[in-house]
């Protein structure tokens, strides 16, 4: 039920996230790159902008191990917010759902550091942060296909809710049977930039566009659902190929 | 990672200031909740304010020094 257009309000925010990706694009130009993955199948995000996010973060990863923050906390944390952000896109509060989003994202990103920096990484919290990781992501594509009920959009949905969690179901299985599988375009990073930046810009050029529209349109989001759904898809079957040519051979037993 | 390091505060505050500024808009555009969305763009206006400021000294303070160098 999003409200009434706000068009000023969201040109003050299209300016303040214009200076924000003017000092990201400072920062990430001094950022040394790091050696990118060989092979065709890299995530989307490289290895520079990763080693960036993770400067921009490290004061705060540095601040939380040292006021001795549990990492099940930021685990818990990231949960909270993905509920929060899927009842935001339920309700057609897009940007701010879009903005939930990446910071659930991010917190997923902490939990990780803090747990390895403050010396508490373990097989049980590495297990927990799966599990949260897969219900936080179920509770965004529940919201957002509340939102889009009724449209051809809610398909896209739910092609790409079912094609994400087999992105994450091939690299667990694979892991199971002994064969390391860290390969693919969209990894779950992706998952929350696409979404996240996607109901993030929808939300502000809906209500930039609004005034000439008459109401506020989401078809940014919807594009970034669809992009979403095709690009899971082929890291899931590249997965699944790779997984099954790597087995093809004779079993061990 | 050195962890044993106090961690530079204007670090924090940049990202902390953008947090609070797009959780403030977020509100602002979609909610009927103005008052706290314009509460957290202040907040975080000043946050990131505080985070920006120490680069922006920062970098008067090399310009100066490159200023004077080049008088020499």
């Amino acid at each position: 039920m999003s409200p009434a257009c706000r068009p000023g309000t969201a040109a003050a925010a299209a300016g303040v996230v214009a200076v924000a990706v003017g000092l990201a694009l400072r920062g990430l130009a001094q950022t040394p790159a790091p050696p990118a993955v060989e092979g065709g199948d890299a995530p989307l995000i490289g290895p520079r902008v990763r080693a960036w996010y993770r400067g921009v973060l490290s004061p705060l990863e540095q601040r939380l191990v040292l006021g001795r923050v549990h990492p099940d906390a930021l685990t818990g944390a990231q949960l909270v917010v993905s509920v929060f952000a899927g009842m935001a896109f339920w309700c057609g509060w897009i940007f701010l759902a879009g903005w939930l989003t990446i910071l659930a994202g991010t917190l997923d990103i902490l939990d990780g550091g803090v747990a390895r920096g403050g010396g508490r990484a373990s097989a049980r919290g590495a297990f927990l942060d799966s599990v949260a990781d897969r219900c936080a992501e179920f509770a965004i594509f529940l919201g957002l296909g509340a939102f889009f009920r009724g449209s051809w959009v809610q398909l896209a949905v739910a092609i790409a809710a079912f094609t994400s969690l087999m992105v994450s179901y091939t690299r667990a299985r694979a892991e199971g049977l002994g064969l390391a599988l860290q390969l693919g375009r969209v990894q779950r990073p992706e998952r929350y930039v696409v979404i996240g930046v996607g109901g993030w810009l929808s939300g502000l050029v809906a209500h930039l566009a609004c005034p000439l529209l008459g109401r506020p349109t989401h078809a940014v989001l919807a594009a970034a659902v669809v992009v979403l759904a095709g690009l899971s898809a082929w890291t899931a079957l590249r997965r699944t190929q790779g997984a099954a040519r790597a087995l093809a051979g004779p079993s061990p037993s | 990672m050195n962890h044993d390091v106090e961690p530079a505060p204007d670090g924090i505050w940049r990202p902390v200031g953008f947090l609070l500024t797009m959780l403030g808009f977020g509100l602002r555009l979609d909610t009927p909740w103005q008052a706290l969305g314009g509460l957290l763009i202040f907040g975080g206006a000043m946050a990131a304010g505080a985070g920006l400021w120490p680069l922006v000294r920062r970098r008067r303070v090399g310009a100066a020094f490159a200023r004077s160098a080049g008088e020499e």
